[in-house]
């Protein structure tokens, strides 16, 4: 059903401030016309139910996703790739948590150039509409449609930036590995949406040493840290390298499958190290770590972040130039769907 | 400027329909445990959530509440089918609080 809501004053964007449909930040008034035409490129109809949202299980048509893309500021063009990140999100079921982490989007394959998705310099950062308006569309939906604000289901204590908006792609043309989607059985000319509950960016600065080891032992230093989940759950690890870092470290050997196996051997903590810190106070709780509950525990053995290499994600993102990578910890795992699919 | 004066509300019309629970008998004296399994009691969130429950139940049926303690660095309930086992016959309703 379409919910009309008649607004008689001129400032639209007021009227969306009071009903509490923003994030903060003005937004664009979602207009009738405006909303037909974002439906009008999903080649869907309004009433169609892409998911469910939200512990309530709040179903997310197509129409009511239209509305948010066009308050976050997207072109219709860039709807299927919110459709997709509304499905990767359902999957992912959006947890009701205290802590900050958000959905973070990486788009993958050709729909990148498309609609013009920046992959390169500063592309975690701002100045791209389509990076900026997909991920605040996302975060618009969850608000809206899944019933996540604070004092509602989003229960934060502290939060992050990146639930204005946490969307960026893949450097594919500057990364001499396969890119993700691939990596995750998808054609190379298939376009796909990757979603995961992260946490902000953690920048990690190398230089002055070529080395591919060099790179990535100081990527692994800044791995174990006792207070993230990572840690505790030893669930999926995302690392952001940029294109020099990724150059550097393939050009020396590292197929993307060393990479992981070098940070799994390299980033660790001794058990000693470990207890009493982060969530590690909690006790071995099912969901923690299995080493935890070995009574004759070694405080020296070392603890890997994740649990088996496979568990690192490595994605090739930013400018050409520049000696810097990003780890990105945050919560279970991600998934990955097609754009369009 | 809009080039309407009508906004398309981008809040869900309605949730799913949700199968309720069988209602509580008001006239038998039931037997209700109240578990506190979220992943850091110390904040209390648990116990909080475990108060509303009995606050609510406490209005609408007879009820013995037993506050059940497990140890810190047990499984959850959900998660520990032997210990639930032991329940059978005991418990005629269980609630536990859960997350983090």
């Amino acid at each position: 059903m379409t919910d009309v809501v008649d607004v008689t004053e001129d400032d639209l964007i007021e009227r969306c401030y009071e009903a509490g449909w923003t994030d903060g930040l003005p937004v664009v008034p979602p207009t009738a016309e405006r909303v037909a035409s974002m439906v009008m490129a999903s080649g869907s109809v309004a009433t169609e139910v892409v998911t469910h949202l939200g512990p309530s299980r709040v179903p997310a048509t197509v129409e009511k996703i239209a509305a948010n893309a066009v308050m976050a500021g997207c072109q219709p063009a860039y709807f299927p790739v919110v459709l997709a990140a509304v499905r990767a999100l359902a999957g992912n079921s959006a947890a009701v948590t205290i802590h900050s982490a958000t959905p973070m989007l990486i788009v993958n394959g050709p729909v990148r150039n498309q609609i013009g998705l920046n992959s390169g310099s500063n592309a975690l950062g701002s100045g791209n509409r389509a990076n900026a308006t997909i991920g605040r569309a996302m975060q618009l939906v969850l608000r809206n449609i899944g019933g996540f604000r604070s004092g509602g289901l989003d229960a934060a204590t502290l939060g992050h930036p990146g639930k204005y908006s946490y969307c960026f792609a893949e450097n594919e043309e500057y990364s001499t590995w396969t890119p993700l989607h691939v990596d995750r059985g998808y054609a190379r000319t298939a376009s796909t949406c990757t979603v995961y509950l992260a946490d902000a960016p953690l920048c990690i600065a190398h230089m002055g040493n070529t080395a591919g080891e060099g790179i990535l032992a100081t990527i692994a230093d800044a791995l174990p840290i006792a207070g993230t989940y990572n840690m505790y759950y030893q669930r999926e690890l995302f690392i952001v390298m940029s294109p020099e870092h990724a150059v550097l470290v393939a050009s020396d050997g590292f197929s993307k499958r060393a990479v992981k196996e070098y940070l799994f051997e390299h980033g660790r903590k001794p058990a000693g190290s470990l207890l009493g810190k982060g969530m590690f106070g909690l006790g071995p709780k099912v969901a923690g770590p299995e080493w935890m509950r070995h009574v004759d525990l070694d405080p020296s053995t070392r603890i890997p972040v994740v649990l088996d290499p496979e568990r690192f994600t490595i994605v090739v993102s930013g400018r050409e130039i520049g000696g810097y990578s990003a780890v990105i910890f945050g919560l279970g795992d991600s998934i990955t769907v097609p754009v369009g699919g | 400027m809009a080039s309407s004066s009508h906004l398309i509300s981008p809040i869900a019309d309605r949730s799913l329909a949700v199968t309720r629970a069988p209602r509580l008998s008001r006239a038998a004296r039931l037997t209700i445990y109240l578990i506190d399994g979220m992943q850091n009691r110390k904040a209390g969130w648990g116990r909080a959530l475990l108060d509303g429950a009995e606050d609510v139940l406490t209005r609408t049926c007879v009820a013995t509440f037993v506050r059940v303690e497990r140890p810190l660095g047990s499984p959850s309930f959900s998660e520990d089918p032997a210990w639930a086992r032991g329940l059978v016959g005991r418990v005629d309703l269980l609630i536990e609080a859960v997350g983090d």
